[in-house]
């Protein structure tokens, strides 16, 4: 950029950290212009900074929608991951314990399978409570189902037993079942 | 010294391509910078034919910070920097601002350039927030584009940035 260094200063004072991370990668010039001293200085709380940044899509994101990441990482603590960014690639795991960057474990909703945080109403650990609606739901559907199945069954099998008495290639399949 | 000086005192400006422009001395104070050399002068000496030259800015430049000015001419003087030290600057600009920053990057940097050398910190903030917002959000591909930089990795260094974004599976 043709301005002075002053005023480059300036405009990276608007940027957050992972916007500088994809400026760097532009060309030589930026990746060495733009050195540890000088994010150091352009960031005083750095190290947060670099907790908040998702380290794939470079964006800053929000503490309770973000997944810690290793800390013994080599890039530690550019390790966070953003939800979006895990959605798109493998997702959530159900029943896997996940520490948020706001330090906050949770669990993944069984029925969304997203995260369960403290900031969304829940139900239990593993369910948001719009997602448990929905799941208890499925659950009534499926256990009258199952009822209405039975009697199917029942009544079917009773009707059976009344009329084909005496024909044993009905009542032994039957009795059977 | 005129004791109380009107608000529609004119003020003459010379871009360094030699076109006068007549101002009102309210649009011209909101560079602090003549704003403090008009009082030094007590304004008196200003003429059409002995106008304030402003080096280093031409004519079309000049022309746009002065439209800014009259723009912003009745706006409150800001406070000194209550605030330098929160990073969390937002870079939200007014409508105005925003369509009379859409001009092509030369212009741009030059707007940038003038209102610093001629202290519109307004004007100043506006500008970078302008460029800032060109790189906010974007990838490197859509940045190089943006301001013309060439890709000069090689492919090796290219490797290494890929590979470095790519530590995915670290559970």
């Amino acid at each position: 950029l043709q301005l002075p260094p002053e005023l480059q200063l300036e405009i990276l004072s608007y940027l957050d950290f992972g916007d500088i991370q994809r400026l760097r990668q532009t060309s030589r010039l930026f990746r060495e212009s733009l050195d540890h001293g000088l994010m150091k200085s352009l960031f005083p709380r750095l190290f947060e900074d670099m907790l908040k940044t998702c380290y794939i899509c470079l964006t800053e994101g929000v503490e309770h929608l973000m997944i810690m990441g290793n800390a013994r990482h080599q890039r530690y603590p550019l390790t966070s991951k953003c939800f979006s960014c895990i959605e798109r690639q493998a997702g959530f795991m159900v029943g896997r314990r996940y520490t948020l960057v706001n330090s906050e474990t949770v669990f993944v909703c069984r029925w969304c399978g997203i995260p369960v945080t403290s900031v969304m109403e829940s139900r239990g650990s593993d369910f948001h409570s719009y997602c448990y609606e929905w799941y208890k739901g499925a659950l009534v559907l499926h256990h009258t189902i199952g009822v209405v199945q039975w009697m199917v069954v029942i009544v079917g099998s009773a009707l059976c037993w009344h009329y084909f008495i005496r024909q044993t290639m009905v009542t032994i399949p039957l009795a059977v079942s | 010294m005129a004791e109380a000086k009107p608000a529609s005192q004119k003020i003459w400006l010379v871009s360094n391509d030699n076109a006068t422009m007549e101002v009102d001395r309210a649009v011209v104070e909101r560079s602090m910078l003549l704003k403090n050399m008009l009082e030094d002068l007590g304004g008196a000496d200003v003429s059409p034919e002995n106008p304030i030259p402003i080096p280093n800015v031409n004519e079309a430049v000049l022309r746009k910070v002065v439209e800014w000015c009259e723009h912003h001419r009745n706006d409150p003087v800001a406070a000194p920097d209550d605030e330098s030290d929160a990073r969390k600057k937002t870079t939200d600009i007014e409508e105005w601002d925003q369509k009379f920053m859409q001009v092509d990057q030369e212009m741009l940097f030059e707007i940038i350039l003038a209102s610093n050398f001629l202290d519109i910190k307004p004007l100043l903030d506006v500008g970078c927030k302008t460029v800032a917002n060109m790189i906010k959000g974007k990838s490197p591909e859509e940045i190089r584009k943006t301001f013309n930089i060439t890709n000069d990795f090689s492919a090796e260094e290219e490797e290494q940035i890929r590979r470095e974004n790519e530590w995915a599976e670290d559970r």
